[in-house]
Formats: structure tokens, sequence, C-alpha cells
């Protein structure tokens, strides 16, 4: 329970601390972007929570605006992997449904939100199949791939930053 | 019989083609890729998780391969993950050895497909592991932080196992 409380208070507070590094005027991340005039990164999402994963999906989207205040063209790309993919789902397990219907659906509109900036998202089927839920049942903006190692490691080769959401 | 085994065949291979068809793959991350170099930064903090991701990074190698991409793998172990690549059991619980076995199985055959395999000597002095007793194929590196970052300079991808 204790644990709950302390994951439920870093999930509400973590988006403000996102939106408030980015919004004072006198922060930048100029040293970091300095000469980029794209940034390219894949964000390995493997949260285990809804609620803290929701606040980061929510810091993403505040990353892509933030990114474009600084003058850099955003690629973002993410790749749910593990215990993650429970919660993109249209037909969520029924205790997920039960406990965190509300989460669930914010997490829809966050992914669409990122749909909307442009972020590509894709779900790991090995995840998919070990936590049983149905390709065909993934939110609309996110697709199936073989294997979220593999999207990573190759966005990686590719030349792609990695973010780990853990 | 001979026909209709032959008929059977076909119609076996129609539907793997078919599943193959809807399967998902990975082209749109290994677009332009032809070799895989990815560095797993291994952690773990329990063998049973270790296993598991053992496991997975095996058939992530064959997916590589399956796609056309020549994998170049490396497992890097780190923090209590060393105590888990021994052949010096000690502390390690009854119970957990069946676990031990599938991590021993899994680098095996790694080893066998050319993945090659580090463990942080920092991390085997700090959990008091003989590096002499690793188990075979993984080579002793001074500091794996180094190494991580020295990869990455080369152009291999991280995937964080923690």
């Amino acid at each position: 329970m204790r644990k709950r409380l302390l994951i439920l208070l870093l999930a509400l507070l973590l988006p403000f601390g996102l939106a408030s590094t980015a919004t004072a005027e006198d922060l930048d991340n100029r040293e970091a972007t300095e000469g980029l005039e794209t940034m390219q990164a894949v964000y390995d999402v493997r949260k285990s929570d809804p609620d803290a994963m929701l606040a980061y999906l929510r810091g993403i989207a505040t990353n892509h605006e933030n990114l474009i205040k600084e003058g850099v063209e955003p690629d973002l790309r993410m790749v749910f992997i593990a215990e993650a993919v429970k919660f993109i789902t249209t037909d969520p397990e029924p205790e997920i449904a039960i406990d965190h219907g509300d989460t669930l659906d914010e997490i829809a509109e966050a992914v669409d939100r990122l749909d909307e900036l442009g972020v590509r998202m894709e779900a790991c089927a090995a995840a998919t199949r070990a936590y049983g839920v149905d390709n065909d049942k993934l939110l609309d903006p996110i697709q199936p791939v073989r294997s979220g190692f593999i999207a990573v490691m190759g966005y990686q080769n590719q030349g792609y930053a990695l973010v780990p959401v853990y | 019989m001979k026909i209709v085994a032959s008929l059977l065949l076909l119609a076996l291979s129609l539907t793997a083609l078919s599943v193959q068809a809807d399967a998902p793959t990975d082209a749109r991350a290994l677009e332009g890729v032809e070799k895989g170099r990815v560095v797993f930064d291994l952690n773990n903090t329990d063998p049973e998780t270790l296993a598991l991701y053992l496991m997975v990074i095996r058939e992530t190698h064959e997916d590589l391969t399956d796609q056309g991409v020549e994998p170049d793998m490396i497992l890097a172990f780190r923090g209590q993950a060393v105590t888990m690549i021994s052949e010096d059991r000690e502390r390690f619980e009854l119970t957990e050895f069946e676990h031990l076995d599938a991590i021993e199985e899994h680098i095996a055959a790694l080893r066998e497909k050319g993945v090659r395999m580090e463990s942080c000597s920092v991390a085997t002095r700090l959990f008091g592991v003989d590096t002499g007793e690793l188990l075979p194929g993984i080579e002793p590196v001074r500091n794996t932080f180094v190494s991580l970052t020295g990869y990455q300079a080369q152009g291999y991808a991280v995937i964080p196992i923690y």
C-alpha cells in the first residue's frame, strides 16, 4: 500500500517536474541540443505500473514540444516491451480494467496525442504473446513488431539514442 | 498413400507460410541495418529473471538471423548478476539451482552461436566471485561501465536488462 502511494506520488509529481523544468524561462537544454537539427530517440518503455507509465507518456509528449521550442526537429519512437504491453490494449485483463480503468482511458488519450505529434509507436509481439494481449486489439496508433529488443537495437543502429523508461 | 502424405505436407507448408505472412516483423527498425550490433547490459538481482532474459536473448539472436541481419552480440554481466555465472553455487538456495542450470544452458548455447560474453571485475571483486570459476566463454574485463561506454562509442546499441 505504501509502495503504491509512493508510486502514485511519483507519477503525480513527475509531469509537473518535467513541465516546470521545461517552461521555466531560464532553463533549457541548449548544450545537449547544440548543433543538432533533428533529435532521434527511441524510448524503451517497460513500465509495470500504469500510473507511472501514463506520467512518462505525458512526459514524452512534453519532450516533443520542448525540442520544437529549442529549434530541434523531434524524430521520436517508442517501443513497448514486457509488462507495459498490458496497458495499451482495448481489451485489458479484467483485474487491470477494474483497478485502473480511468488510467487506461488516459493512456489511450496520451497515445493518441503522441500519434498526433508524429511519434511512432511499436509493441513487442513476444511480450504480447507472453501476457496474452491480442495484437489486433492494441491501441490503433501502436504497431506490433516481432521483437521489442530488435526494435530497440535496430533503431540505435540507425542512429537513434536510447531512453530507457523502466 | 504417398499422394496423401504429399498433400498433407503441402497443406502444412501453406499454413506455415500464411502464419509467417501475418506475423509481425521488425522491418522498420532493421531498415538499412546489415549487422545487429548490440551489447546487453545484464544487471539482474535474481537468477530466475536472468534465465528468462537469456532465453529471450537467444530468441532475439534467431529473430535477427531469420530477418537477414547478422547478429554481433555481446553480453556484459555486472552487479549481482556476476554471482549467477559462476560454477560456485554456494551462495544460492537449492531451489534456485534449476534457474542456474537454465542460465548455464543458455550461456553455452549463446557461446556456440559466437556471442561474446564478459563480466565486470569490479563486480566480481565486490561480490567475492572468483574469476577462475566463471562459466566457460565468459571473459573478465576490468570495468563494465568502461566497456559499455566503449562499445557504444564503437556503434553498438545497448539494451539494459535490469
